[in-house]
């Protein structure tokens, strides 16, 4: 009885699949066709709108001249390390705010102000103190996936049970066994929502930090082609910047499936809910 | 009857304030009661009159405003098995995970744990759900992972909140058959809360009735029915004035 459910579960999950598959491959050929019939229709110029036949061509050559890959490698860094970082001190200080709530008190003015600093104002700042490298990309990255993380870690945190803080204290465990026991996995549903979030931002970090001053990274490859009346290739740009925030998320949407079967379906639209921008998920 | 008289646990003068803005609220005053080793304790009295906050106390949950809790044969504190009112798993553990958990965090080997959960689940009749997670069990299921839990790292005291008030009548019934053959087997000492006389009769050696809140202990009375207790037994006359008594102490 148990085998057949899981079976006709597993049957659900996969014709449902096949026909997410097939819906995305369908709205993505209607929004090609239908970008191809303007760009054709109203005979636009190819600076202004240029075919996807256009873009598709000029992607190409830049892949074949290295100018494609070495852009993206460095925005891929930028990201990679923003992100890391970001979610690295989010999550310690968004523990420590979540079990002290002195810690709390003293640093929420301050966590709260900084949110309403926009990052692209502060930007040039970061830039001025650590130059036009990897660092102050990395840093402007980190900057604008650390809220998002720290929220969640925090209501994560705050979301364990008290009944099973009791139950672990009866059974003497002890700051670690119950940080790894109890701690982790109950906070995880909201903190990848949380990650999931900040996974998209900080695609747009690194692209705000080439912005403002690069020499290399995709920001940098768009305002160049920009420049030269080269839109083909800020299309091309741009896709690849989608392409790497959906991989992000993607990612985070694989360490969901892979860390949260546990929890029942709907139990997990509702986690996935209680993060801004849940009804995303794909 | 036992003639060992140094109690297993002593509570003496113990009180409870919850510091409130306004009112403190007061839910202990001035218990005291001496429960034996091995012994089979129920615990009675008015909903919200400070039940579960009694049981806190004794698994050293919560400290005690005034008075103490003490282990006199006992230099440390006892290991404890704890059953709440309602099941309490981890979501994210299967049974079997969830059952071993005390062992696991005792450090004892995987396999040693796992071992000692499977004897237990089948114990509990729950063989074939080891790999089921809680979303997947009903209520009486994980209520008896619950009780399986709880005797797993074979705890000196046995402190249970109400642990079948939410099963039906045949499951419970059932589950009063394992917690007994259990009790004499492992040889713990219990401490249940119950809201049921009948429960409290067929299960215990000694019912304490708390007064309303701020509790007291109203009435501490020995049941004195001959073991083992069929369910028959709550038509005979014995039974029905130890209940009649127990009764008018609630009321
Ligand atoms: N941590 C706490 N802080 C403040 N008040 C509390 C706390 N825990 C319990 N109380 C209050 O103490 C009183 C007794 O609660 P308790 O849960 O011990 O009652 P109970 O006898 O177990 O009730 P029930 O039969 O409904 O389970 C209640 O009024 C409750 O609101
Ligand atoms: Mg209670």
């Amino acid at each position: 009885m148990n085998l057949t459910h899981a079976h006709r579960r597993l049957m659900y999950a996969m014709r449902s699949n096949r026909h997410r598959a097939a819906q995305h491959v369908l709205s993505t050929a209607a929004a090609v066709v239908l970008w191809w019939a303007v760009a054709r229709l109203f005979h636009l110029p190819a600076f202004l709108l240029p075919t996807p036949g256009e873009v598709a061509r000029r992607g190409w050559q830049a892949l074949q001249e290295g100018i494609l890959w070495r852009h993206t490698w460095v925005t891929l860094q930028e990201v990679l390390a923003g992100l890391a970082l970001g979610t690295l001190t989010a999550t310690v200080l968004g523990y420590g705010l979540a079990k002290s709530r002195v810690l709390e008190r003293l640093l929420a003015p301050y966590l709260v102000a900084s949110q309403s600093v926009p990052v692209v104002a502060i930007a040039p700042l970061l830039i001025i103190w650590f130059g036009t490298g990897l660092l102050a990309k990395t840093l402007i990255c980190a900057l604008i996936v650390f809220f998002p993380v720290l929220v969640n870690t925090v209501v994560g945190v705050r979301s364990v049970p008290e009944e099973l803080h009791d139950l672990f204290r009866s059974l003497h465990a002890s700051r670690w066994q119950t940080v790894r026991y109890l701690e982790i996995p109950a906070a995880l549903p909201v903190f990848l929502g949380g990650l999931r979030i900040g996974a998209t931002l900080s695609v747009i970090g690194a692209v705000v930090g080439e912005f403002v001053a690069a020499d290399s990274g995709l920001g940098f490859l768009i305002n160049l082609a920009r420049g030269r009346y080269d839109t083909a290739l800020v299309f091309v740009a741009v896709f690849v910047l989608v392409g790497l925030a959906l991989t992000l998320y993607g990612s985070v949407v694989a360490l969901e499936r892979r860390f949260l079967a546990w929890q029942a379906p709907s139990a997990r639209s509702g986690a996935a809910q209680s993060s801004p921008g849940g009804e995303l998920t794909p | 009857m036992n003639a060992d008289t140094t109690p297993f646990l002593e509570v003496q003068h113990l009180g409870v304030v919850f510091p409130a803005d306004g009112a403190d609220l007061e839910v202990l005053h001035d218990v005291a009661f001496r429960v034996r080793r091995r012994e089979f304790l129920a615990v009675l009295g008015p909903s919200g009159c400070g039940k579960s906050t009694l049981l806190r106390v004794l698994a050293g949950l919560l400290p005690p405003s005034r008075g103490q809790v003490t282990f006199p044969g006992h230099r440390a504190r006892p290991r404890v098995g704890l059953v709440f009112q309602k099941a309490n798993l981890l979501p994210w553990r299967d049974v079997l995970g969830n059952v071993s958990l005390p062992l696991t965090l005792q450090g004892a080997p995987r396999r040693t744990a796992e071992r000692r959960a499977q004897r237990l689940i089948a114990r509990m009749g729950l063989q074939g759900f080891e790999g089921a997670l809680p979303r997947d069990l009903s209520g009486g299921m994980a209520q008896r992972v619950a009780l399986a839990r709880a005797f797993i790292h074979q705890p000196d005291l046995l402190l249970l909140d109400e642990p079948f008030t939410a099963l039906d009548a045949l499951t419970r019934e059932r589950l009063w058959e394992e917690l007994l053959r259990i009790w004499r087997a492992e040889r713990t000492t219990v401490v249940m809360v119950t809201h049921s006389i009948t429960e409290a009769l067929l299960l215990a050696d000694r019912v304490l009735v708390l007064s309303a809140r701020p509790a007291t202990v109203r009435l501490d009375m020995a049941v004195t029915l001959p073991r083992p207790r069929a369910e028959g037994l709550r038509y005979t006359p014995a039974f029905g004035q130890m209940a009649r008594r127990l009764r008018e102490a609630i009321a």
